[in-house]
């Protein structure tokens, strides 16, 4: 509680602490007035994995989840989803890391290797594919784009710039691999993300 | 109903999901941040939003990169938490705008949720309707008025609007509305009874982002909820949902009285085979109609005993997600406090606006807190200057002795005890039992 008895957040308040903990100011209007009241909340099993993505890039960047613009949360169907990635305004060469995390509700926490989906994690396995500047088609980032010439990523970057350390540094605790893109301007990254009802 | 819904292209309208996903409205204390993915706000003092301002136009690992270590070190854990809670661009930056305001310096920007009533009609009469004594449907708002409204809420950052009546389906131009709230950036609630659903009528409901649709039954079966709601609607609005839920996301809302209190585990189950989204459960107010019925008031213990057999369905449940943080038992912890006022959100988080357009901090006082009219000024004027919001932000419950209101409801405490700044007595009862209050 501040001075001013107002109990508001702070810097502070987030050092060692839970996400958990952070404050709230409900002013409701389900519940006119906020004065009382609950609201129960069913999941339904058939509309697949809520997702969070997470990524560096050496430029701006843009998601799309089967042909859908998105802004970094969707909600991934059970079975195979297209993820695109299209990064423009590229001015250095730095490597691209992506991390696909379950957006689980509060207090639904669970153990930090069962949160991420391997197939959305950037890796150099192969099944990350890129596109470069002049080639990037119109329909790049469609799920049934054709994808017959693009590159695989298999290079794994080793070093990262050094003012963005944490970023990187905390995406690859998180699983995910630094992949070096082909040179451009503008470059479009693919993979496939299976989710398999049952494995969260 | 049917023939005159208007059809509008889905790509004339910016919806929620188009926008930056955060809002930083400017306030007195620091900042709030709303979020447009959970229609939630957390507030922030000053130094939380000076680095929040920062990363508006500077990547995270570039802002924090630049600090001292110390200074780094203490920093980093709030950075994160941004970072994990999706708060950032991918490319590091705050995902957010920041709205050019000059906070007041004594109360909120903005309200946090707003009612609008915008029909005073209804097609039902219940026994406990806190609309009882709104003035019918005489000269209602038009919907530029409303839209007006809409840019003005949007712009102190009262992004819910909660979209009342009367029966807000037998307002021709509901779906205008909706689309007028959308296209400022509110997010829109609605809460119906249901009666004149129609295929058409879901299938609009469904293309639009609500971020609650509710419709209300008050008992877990035709005896229980037909006795308030009237003979024959049970029925009716089960058929509506059945229409309703091919198309569209919906909720289920109960108010709590002393005739259901019992049977709320049986309407929340059958709240989920109808197949809703969520369930809503509220107390019933002793304010309109139901002043004339004060016999369905439920008792403190009523109301309490229905909280603990719902929290009993979560034991029992596996797909029932969680609770929401709006009742006592669930939500202290999480608790913010932007007001120093105690309990009561009217004039501090909430205002209504009537049919007519009278605003009043609370949509079930009355009017006689009715604080002017935003067809004479705006809203954001009588936000900050009205009478009725001045006096109702300064009262402490001092004036009322020991007894004065420190929490809950002031129209309870009006009701109960003569006056909105005594003692609400469920708050009194809730202290008793050891806990921190009942708002």
């Amino acid at each position: 509680m501040s001075s001013d008895g107002l109990n508001v957040n702070s810097v502070d308040r987030f050092r060692k602490s839970s996400p958990r903990l952070v404050l709230e100011e409900h002013g409701s209007c389900e519940v006119p007035a906020g004065c009382a009241g609950v609201v129960l909340r069913w999941h339904n099993p058939d509309a697949g994995q809520p997702v969070v993505f997470r990524c560096a890039a050496p430029g701006r960047v843009e998601l799309f989840v089967n042909g859908q613009a998105i802004a970094s949360r969707a909600i991934l169907n059970w079975g195979d989803n297209t993820l695109a990635v299209r990064i423009t305004q590229i001015d250095t060469p730095t490597p691209f890391l992506m991390t696909t995390r379950r957006d689980l509700p509060r207090g639904e926490e669970r153990e930090a290797n069962q949160l991420f989906l391997a197939d959305g994690c950037s890796s150099a396995d192969g099944s990350w594919l890129a596109c470069a500047a002049q080639d990037v088609p119109a329909d790049g980032t469609a799920v049934d784009c054709d994808v017959t010439n693009w590159q695989s990523l298999r290079t794994e970057a080793t070093q990262f710039p050094d003012e963005r350390t944490w970023m990187y540094e905390s995406l690859q605790q998180d699983g995910a691999a630094g992949l070096m893109l082909p040179a451009g301007a503008t470059v479009l990254v693919r993979t496939q993300i299976s989710v398999v009802r049952g494995e969260a | 109903m049917t023939s005159e819904i208007p059809v509008h292209q889905a790509s004339q309208m910016l919806t929620l999901r188009q926008r930056p996903p955060l809002v930083l409205i400017p306030q007195h204390f620091g900042c709030l941040i709303f979020d447009r993915r959970t229609s939630r706000y957390q507030p922030f003092d000053e130094e939380a939003t000076g680095i929040l301002r920062q990363l508006l136009h500077e990547p995270a690992g570039h802002y924090l990169a630049t600090l001292p270590n110390a200074e780094r070190d203490r920093q980093r854990d709030f950075v994160e938490f941004f970072d994990e809670a999706d708060f950032f661009h991918p490319d590091g930056r705050l995902a957010a705008v920041c709205l050019d305001v000059i906070p007041p310096a004594d109360h909120l920007t903005g309200p946090l949720a707003v009612h609008l009533e915008i029909i005073g009609a209804c097609n039902l009469t219940c026994t406990h309707c806190f609309a009882g004594t709104l003035p019918r449907n005489q000269n209602p708002l038009q919907l530029s008025e409303i839209d007006q409204l809409c840019g003005e809420l949007a712009s102190i950052g009262g992004f819910r609007l909660g979209l009342t009546g009367g029966e807000p389906m037998m307002r021709k131009d509901l779906f205008d509305i909706m689309d007028a709230a959308t296209a400022h950036g509110l997010h829109p609630c609605l809460t119906t009874n249901g009666l004149l659903m129609t295929e058409d009528a879901a299938r609009e409901f469904g293309k639009r982002d609500l971020v609650w649709l509710n419709v209300s039954l008050d008992g877990a079966t035709a005896a229980s909820n037909d006795v308030i709601r009237g003979a024959g609607t049970f029925e009716k609005v089960m058929a509506g949902l059945r229409v309703l839920g091919r198309h569209a996301r919906f909720t289920m809302a109960f108010t709590i009285t002393s005739a259901n209190a019992h049977e709320v585990r049986a309407c929340a189950e059958l709240a989920r085979s109808a197949g809703a989204h969520t369930a809503v459960f509220r107390p019933m107010y002793p304010t309109g109609t139901g002043l004339a019925h004060m016999e369905l008031m439920p008792t403190f213990e009523q109301y309490t005993g229905a909280l603990r057999q719902l929290d009993e369905c979560l034991q029992v449940d596996e797909d029932l997600r969680g609770i929401d943080p709006f009742s006592p038992q669930h939500r202290d912890d999480l608790l913010a406090d932007v007001t120093g006022n105690p309990g009561c959100g009217a004039a501090n988080h909430v205002a209504s606006v009537s049919v007519q357009g009278e605003v009043n901090p609370c949509s079930f006082l009355g009017p006689d807190w009715d604080s002017g009219n935003i067809r004479d000024q705006s809203f954001v004027e009588i936000w900050n200057q009205g009478q009725r919001f001045a006096t109702m932000r300064q009262m402490s419950g001092a004036g009322c002795g020991t007894d004065g209101f420190s929490g809950g409801c002031r129209v309870r405490a009006q009701v109960y005890n003569g006056d909105v700044d005594a003692a609400d007595p469920w708050q009194t009862q809730f202290v008793q039992l050891g806990s921190g209050g009942t708002r």
